[in-house]
């Protein structure tokens, strides 16, 4: 069976699914906020150019608070529930290979947390436009969409842990406190000099860094990214290691 | 590797070996011995050489230090429909989640079409028709919707809709009704029309409408098919069933041809 159908697969049981656009509803509320309570009252012409474009980040930095949370719980609800409610026996009696069943996951994941990071560089850059910040922004617009990517695959490494202790077979609150969990220790572990470069949100930040500069070094952008991808991976693979291995009891 | 019998004597025609008597050599697979070839033991012809869809060696299953099953050797030849009689608890549902890669054996060996289910489960229910335990669907979806989920995933029509009689296609999942739930369950297993289904209590806790078409249902899909399904009915292997096992407390107590099984062995099991 292709990776491709079992992709199509989890993606029409995702958007299928109400919780899911309780996310893009979270999200677009609010950027949309962030906007009214900060943005609506400025005075036109005392900020352009650049400044609107490390503002549309930033913006992404306080949904980036969100993204995380909205990563996590969809995995959990996605997940778990397959396995409390028995659905998993159903699509793992059919001829799936569980490594693609847990990479189909993921990719749907992936594209749906992408509809939503897109969305909110959409809605803040039509907010923008209407208020008249747009100098520069075009040419600044690939590195955007650049950085939305990079800020995207930062929530799906947590997307993909989750998955993994989804897998063990933990109730939808233990998974998701122990995912929440990892992602604090993570940023803990960020903090300390020595250990920084071993934590993806590390390597996020410092692609998103590299990115926004005038010249971009491009060697140490390409590791930053190789790293998130060797964090993703391997969550990816212990996912599928536990799931062969384990007894499906449900 | 699919194994052949013969069902007059029981020889196996073993791949490895090969004939030697008939200088067949080793590797040849049973689809290209020349059709003159015969069975060495009792001279039955080839076409009477039946594959072993299912084969279970020494199947058992321990959860923690408990075994559930114990030492489960059972063959099931092509085309034969296979009950297994067993009362609650006796290890019909253990045994199929087995033979479905679900769970791993503790020791003992299960193929399907000849392939390992424990060691590669996608390769083994490539053309494997499934139901096992309670029927798993997404709420959320309509029953039709299901269905066309796993068609699609599948790639193939949903086309097992009439065959089934499904009649309530735009109910929701969550209205769904145990029966109804049961039928939908056949009818995902019938998608791609597989060489074999696999059955945990199809005709279960069913009302008897329910109940008298979902046995005409199998009496129909088993032309041309090998079904093995459980039941703790004896009633069901005697009106479904050619040859039949009896399950109890996770050993198999007898088996063989429906009508030359003791009906007090299958009493005792019913009590």
């Amino acid at each position: 069976m292709s990776l491709y159908r079992l992709t199509k697969f989890e993606l029409k049981k995702l958007f299928k699914q109400k919780p899911a656009y309780t996310g893009f509803i979270v999200v677009i509320v609010v950027c949309i906020l962030y906007f009214i309570l900060n943005y609506v009252n400025r005075p036109v012409g005392s900020y352009r150019g650049l400044d609107f474009v490390m503002d549309t980040i930033y913006i992404q930095n306080n949904a980036l608070l969100i993204l995380p949370f909205i990563a996590i719980l969809l995995t959990v609800h996605t997940v778990c529930e397959e396995f409390s409610r028995g659905t998993v026996r159903t699509v793992v009696t059919k001829p799936v290979k569980r490594e693609n069943l847990i990479i189909g996951k993921f990719l749907a994941l992936l594209v749906y947390m992408c509809c939503i990071s897109y969305g909110i560089m959409i809605i803040s850059s039509l907010c923008g436009l209407r208020w008249g910040y747009a100098d520069g922004y075009v040419v600044f617009l690939p590195r955007l969409v650049f950085i939305y990517f990079l800020y995207t695959l930062g929530t799906l490494v947590l997307a993909a842990f989750t998955l993994a202790v989804a897998t063990l077979g933990t109730t939808p609150v233990v998974t998701a406190f122990v995912a929440l969990g990892f992602h604090r220790v993570v940023i803990i572990l960020e903090s300390f000099v020595q250990l920084r470069e071993y934590t993806f949100t590390y390597h996020v930040i410092n692609s998103i860094q590299f990115l926004m500069a005038r010249s971009i070094n491009t060697r140490t952008l390409f590791e930053s990214l190789v790293a998130i991808l060797i964090y993703i991976l391997a969550l990816l693979l212990i996912t599928s290691f536990l799931l062969e291995k384990r007894d499906i009891t449900a | 590797m699919v194994t052949y019998k013969c069902p007059p004597c029981g020889y196996t025609y073993d791949l490895k070996k090969g004939d030697p008597d008939s200088k067949i050599e080793p590797g040849t697979s049973f689809s290209d011995l020349p059709d003159n070839w015969v069975c060495p033991v009792c001279g039955a012809v080839k076409d009477l050489f039946k594959m072993i869809v299912i084969e279970c060696d020494s199947l058992t299953k321990k959860f923690d230090a408990d075994p559930v099953l114990n030492s489960i050797t059972l063959e099931v030849e092509e085309g034969t429909v296979f009950g297994i009689l067993g009362s609650d608890g006796s290890g019909k549902t253990t045994l199929l989640k087995l033979l479905t890669g679900l769970l791993n054996p503790t020791s003992g060996t299960c193929f399907l079409l000849g392939e390992n289910a424990s060691k590669d489960s996608a390769k083994a229910l490539h053309n494997v028709g499934c139901l096992v335990g309670e029927p798993a669907l997404y709420h959320y979806l309509t029953a039709e919707e299901n269905l066309q989920l796993f068609a699609d995933l599948m790639g193939v029509e949903a086309d097992t809709r009439e065959s089934t009689g499904i009649s309530f296609g735009n109910v929701p999942g969550e209205h769904l009704t145990y029966s109804m739930k049961k039928q939908l369950g056949i009818a995902l297993a019938l998608l791609g029309d597989p060489c074999l289904l696999l059955l945990d209590e199809p005709l279960a806790n069913l009302d008897s409408n329910t109940r008298k078409n979902l046995k005409n249902v199998l009496q129909s899909e088993a032309e041309g098919r090998t079904i093995l399904f459980t039941t703790n009915n004896p009633q069901d292997i005697e009106d479904l069933a050619v040859k039949a096992a009896v399950l109890k407390k996770g050993e198999i107590t007898a088996q063989g041809l429906v009508e030359t099984l003791h009906l007090d062995q299958v009493m005792e099991v019913e009590e």
